[in-house]
C-alpha cells in the first residue's frame, strides 16, 4: 500500500470509518503476529501482545505523522507492546522456563531434541539468558533489520546503550549456540 | 588494535553496527590476524543461522480472531463526532505563547490609569492647574438682603477663592 493511500486511511478512520482500519492495517496483520510469535515463541502469547498492539494503533492513530512510514510505525507498537509482555513475563515465568529449558541437558538425547521440537527448541535455548531488552533489541535489529537509530528510537533509548544490549545478546547467544553445539555433537558446527 | 579489543567488537562488527573509523581498524586486524578472522567468520554464521531459524518461525491469525482483534480495538474509543480535535504538541505551545503576548499588550494598553497618565499628560500645565484647583464652585444667596457669596473649593474641599 502506498502512503498516499495510507495516509488518507488514517484521515478516514480519525473522521470516524471504522472500516477503514481494518483496511489499513490488513497488509501488516501478518507481520504484526509473527513478529511477536518469533519474540515470544508461543502462539497465544503472540496473539495476546497482537491484541495490545492493533488497541494501541487505534488509540494513538491521531498522533501518527502521515509523513512517516506506517509500517515502521505499526511494528514499533509492536515491538513496545511486546517488550512490556516480556518485562511482566519475566517475573511470573522464570521457575518454569528454567525447568522446561532444563530438559534438554537432563532428559532428552540430542537425537530426541532434534526430533522432537527442533528449531523452536534451538531457539529458546540460544535466546536463553537474554534480558528483555537484550532481547528485543536483537529481534529489531537481527531479525526485523531495524537501524540502530530506529531501535533507538523505538525503544528510546540512546544508540549507545542499544549498540550495547546487541553486543551483550550477540555473544550471550554465542555462547548458548556453543553449549547447543557440544549437546548435538556439533551438528550446527561452521 | 591488539585481539582483546578486536573480540570485545566483534559481535557489533559481524552484523555491520560499528562506527565507519572502529570498523576500519577492527578489518586492518582481521586482514593480519588468522585467530580473530575465525572468530569473526563464526559470528557471521551463527548471525546467519539465528536470523534463519527465527525467521522460520511463523503463525497465522485464523479471519475470526483477526476481526474481532480489530473490532475490539474499534470499540475501545470512538473517533466519531469530534467536535474539537486536540492540536499537537507545538503548534498548541505556539498558540499558548501567541494568547500570553495578545493578553499581557492589551493589559498594558488598555490599563485605565495608564490612559489617564496619557490623557492628563497632552493637556496644556495651566489647564492642569486651573483643573485641579477648582473643583467645586459654591453660591450662597441670602433671602433676606438678597446678598451672594461665591466660594470656590479645591479637590481637598479647601476655600481657595471667596467673592462678595
Amino acid at each position: 500500500m502506498r502512503m498516499r493511500d495510507e495516509a488518507e486511511l488514517v484521515e478516514r478512520v480519525l473522521r470516524g470509518d471504522e472500516s477503514s482500519f481494518e483496511t489499513l492495517l490488513h497488509p501488516y496483520r501478518k507481520g504484526i503476529l509473527n513478529m511477536a510469535y518469533q519474540i515470544t515463541l508461543n502462539a497465544e502469547d503472540a496473539k495476546d501482545i497482537s491484541q495490545e498492539a492493533v488497541v494501541k494503533a487505534y488509540k494513538y492513530l491521531k498522533k501518527f505523522q502521515k509523513t512517516k512510514n506506517f509500517k515502521n510505525w505499526i511494528y514499533k507498537i509492536t515491538a513496545n507492546a511486546a517488550y512490556d509482555f516480556l518485562r511482566k513475563q519475566r517475573s511470573d515465568r522464570n521457575l518454569i522456563n528454567e525447568k522446561e529449558r532444563m530438559g534438554l541437558e537432563s532428559k532428552s538425547s540430542p537425537e530426541e531434541y532434534y526430533h522432537n521440537r527442533e528449531i523452536k527448541e534451538k531457539i529458546e535455548f540460544c535466546l536463553h539468558g537474554l534480558s528483555p531488552k537484550e532481547k528485543i533489541v536483537y529481534m529489531l535489529r537481527d531479525i526485523k533489520e531495524f537501524s540502530i537509530k530506529e531501535a533507538s528510537q523505538t525503544l528510546n533509548i540512546s544508540s549507545q546503550s542499544v549498540r550495547t544490549h546487541l553486543s551483550r545478546a550477540r555473544r550471550k547467544i554465542r555462547s548458548q549456540f556453543e553449549i547447543l553445539n557440544q549437546k548435538t555433537g556439533g551438528a550446527n558446527e561452521l | 588494535m591488539n585481539c582483546k579489543k578486536t573480540r570485545r567488537l566483534l559481535p557489533l562488527f559481524a552484523g555491520e553496527d560499528l562506527p565507519v573509523n572502529k570498523a576500519s581498524r577492527v578489518k586492518a586486524h582481521l586482514n593480519e590476524c588468522p585467530l580473530c578472522r575465525k572468530e569473526y567468520e563464526h559470528y557471521r554464521y551463527l548471525l546467519n543461522k539465528t536470523r534463519n531459524w527465527i525467521r522460520s518461525e511463523t503463525t497465522e491469525w485464523g479471519d475470526k480472531e483477526w476481526q474481532s482483534a480489530v473490532k475490539k480495538a474499534v470499540k475501545s474509543k470512538s473517533f466519531k463526532n469530534r467536535i474539537f480535535i486536540p492540536l499537537s504538541f507545538k503548534p498548541a505551545w505556539a498558540v499558548s505563547v501567541m494568547l500570553i503576548i495578545v493578553i499581557a499588550f492589551s493589559v498594558f494598553i488598555m490599563n485605565p490609569t495608564f490612559i489617564k497618565k496619557e490623557s492628563q499628560a497632552s493637556q496644556s500645565p495651566a489647564l492642569q492647574s486651573k483643573e485641579s484647583q477648582k473643583a467645586v464652585e459654591l453660591t450662597l444667596v441670602s433671602q433676606e438682603t438678597g446678598h451672594k457669596i461665591k466660594w470656590i473649593l479645591n479637590k481637598e474641599f479647601n476655600l481657595e477663592e471667596e467673592i462678595k
